[in-house]
């Protein structure tokens, strides 16, 4: 067709570039439609291809859930002026981290015996699922304060109860630093 | 005279791997160019023009302005000066490889490239000018003490890009007519 | 953050911003990048079926297709250019950032495009003449396009008066780009007598054509007996053949 010989090119170059992202991406580990994606928007997608994406742990939904309601109750302009400084984001990392670890505990769990050393691992993994059960709980908590905080003020209290999920998020490394550290 | 002490800008006059990238921007947007020209012998004849018009009109007319600043016995350090315009020539490269994409699209899907490339490259010069003035003033009122010192640099900033772009559009007139 | 595709779209409709913002982490980018194409291919090609119904036949599915590339492509031509307007002498705006700022503004344009299908549909009814069917279509695009090209705020510096300028050029340069990639893509809504092409060969330019639909919708049809035909390249070029075809110079 008259004209579309050079456009035509620049498409196949664009899209045997973004096939080459995607196989990489696929070989990565990431899932099919992030690898397919990559056909149309490789640019964007290129940065992945060195990262090993993140292994999904069971809590996964759950943590995306959870702060998925408190950006939402963040971003009502009546809680516009809660005292923040960024902490969120770093507990979101922890609980992620931690998610990630259960992921890669489950997976040893299930190709080992019942040995010992098993039922000690799987105790450990119990104790911390539950940790970070009580800190999804907690982040529940956070919102009705948010509310409390945009009615009657008060800041402290949202702080201190964003400041004790922190320290409980922490404690979820710390445990595994202590063990790995001896 | 306040007592607090006054920020210094920390003016560094750019790598010449940075200039480097500057000028391939210049290249890449006559490259996106050349490529609606249709012809191989014109197409090879824009591929320089960017470079040639503004890095030609910067490099005759940036001594004017360097004895216009000690003429008028301003305070900024030439170095700076020499550094701010430098800078001026990076943030002007890096918009035309931007803009590469743009001409390139226009290039191959009309004929509307050599008109939007001219378009593109003054627009490109005029706001890389106005950054570079600004520079220059801030420049300026931080090596002085004059209130008026600021405005003074503005005013001979702007009366340099008005000439730069004269000399620039007679680079321009004998670019085209070379290339045509 | 969202967790599912709904709750993608609302956030995406809600807080654009929100939606860059998750964008940092690769796992999120990861998540993101291919609901935000699905939502905009979706709503695309809604969007395209209805642009197509104007004609019918093929063209609903034709249309279909080309609609959503319509929404992509000037993000891939414009976005670097936006980024380096809006660059500083020392910092420019992380690309990621910018690139998700303009695929959530296509997935907004998507989602609002399927949502005005049935407006566009009950148009068609009043307006069947071609040339203003052109118009409408156009119209349309500007206001729901001016909408998803307004979420690329968020990928940029808080506004100060010395960006009015590059703000400018901005537009000039996305609605420029939109417009010519609607050009090409042609036919969205075909002649009524026109045999349906999937694509037409590429030939004058988009003010060349506007300007003729302008002017066909007023009545104004030039000379009796004048054909209009497009010109087949720019300045340049035109000049050049002339001067080929009279055997050089």
């Amino acid at each position: 067709m008259t004209g579309w010989t050079a456009p035509a090119l620049v498409i196949a170059a664009w899209l045997v570039i973004g096939a080459g992202v995607g196989i990489q991406l696929e070989r990565k580990g990431h899932p099919s439609s992030t690898a397919i994606s990559a056909l149309v928007v490789w640019p964007i997608l290129m940065s992945l291809i060195n990262t090993i994406p993140t292994a999904t742990g069971p809590f996964s939904e759950a943590i995306q859930r959870a702060f998925h309601s408190l950006n939402l109750t963040i971003a009502d302009p009546l809680a516009a002026d809660v005292p923040w400084s960024g902490e969120l984001a770093s507990l979101h990392q922890s609980l992620i981290d931690a998610d990630a670890r259960l992921a890669m505990v489950d997976r040893l769990l299930s190709e080992s015996d019942d040995s010992d050393a098993s039922k000690g691992l799987h105790k450990a993994r119990e104790h911390a699922a539950t940790e970070l059960q009580a800190v999804l709980a907690g982040l529940a908590d956070l919102r009705i304060q948010i509310g409390l905080y945009a009615l009657e003020g008060g800041e402290q209290s949202v702080q201190a109860e964003l400041g004790a999920l922190q320290a409980r998020a922490r404690a979820l490394s710390e445990v595994r630093t202590t063990r790995w550290t001896g | 005279m306040s007592d607090v002490a006054r920020l210094t800008p920390t003016l560094t006059a750019p790598r010449m791997g940075t200039v480097g990238t500057a000028v391939g921007g210049l290249l890449l947007l006559g490259t996106a160019s050349a490529l609606g020209t249709g012809y191989l012998d014109i197409a090879v004849r824009t591929l320089p023009s960017a470079i040639i018009i503004a890095m030609g009109a910067a490099a005759l007319t940036s001594p004017a302005l360097l004895v216009a600043h000690q003429l008028m016995a301003l305070k900024a350090p030439p170095e700076h000066v020499v550094a701010a315009l430098g800078q001026g020539v990076v943030r002007l490269g890096s918009l035309c490889a931007g803009l590469t994409p743009f001409i390139a699209f226009f290039a191959l899907t009309s004929g509307l490239a050599p008109i939007l490339y001219a378009l593109v490259l003054v627009a490109a010069c005029l706001l890389a000018s106005l950054s570079t003035v600004r520079a220059l003033a801030t420049l300026e009122q931080h090596a002085n003490t004059q209130i008026t010192a600021g405005p003074a640099m503005a005013v001979l900033g702007a009366v340099w890009v008005g000439l730069t772009g004269l000399v620039a559009l007679r680079l321009a007139v004998a670019v085209f007519a070379a290339v045509v | 953050m969202s967790t599912t595709l709904l709750s993608l779209i609302i956030t995406t409709l809600r807080s654009p911003g929100m939606v860059v913002d998750d964008a940092t982490s690769d796992a999120q980018t990861a998540w993101l990048v291919p609901r935000l194409l699905l939502i905009t291919a979706v709503g695309g090609a809604v969007f395209g079926a209805v642009v197509g119904a104007h004609h019918g036949g093929i063209q609903v599915l034709y249309a279909a297709i080309k609609m959503p590339i319509l929404f992509l492509v000037p993000l891939a031509v414009g976005l670097p250019a936006i980024r380096a307007l809006f660059a500083t002498d020392d910092s420019a705006p992380p690309w990621r950032r910018v690139a998700m700022a303009g695929l959530v503004g296509a997935a907004r344009t998507g989602i609002l495009a399927a949502a005005a299908s049935p407006f566009l549909w009950l148009a068609w009814s009043l307006f069947r003449d071609y040339h203003m069917a052109i118009l409408v279509l156009a119209a349309s695009l500007l206001v729901i396009g001016g909408q998803g090209l307004l979420t690329l705020r968020h990928a940029l510096p808080k506004f100060r008066w010395v960006h009015v300028a590059p703000l400018a050029v901005a537009f000039v340069l996305m609605g420029l780009t939109t417009a010519q990639t609607g050009w090409v893509l042609r036919p969205f809504i075909a002649r009524p007598s026109a045999q349906i092409t999937f694509l037409r060969p590429i030939e004058a330019d988009i003010g060349d054509a506007l300007l003729r639909a302008t002017r066909s919708a007023t009545g104004d049809y030039g000379r009796e007996g004048e054909e209009w035909a497009p010109s087949s390249s720019g300045l340049m070029t035109r000049g050049l053949r002339g001067r080929d075809f009279d055997g050089g110079e």
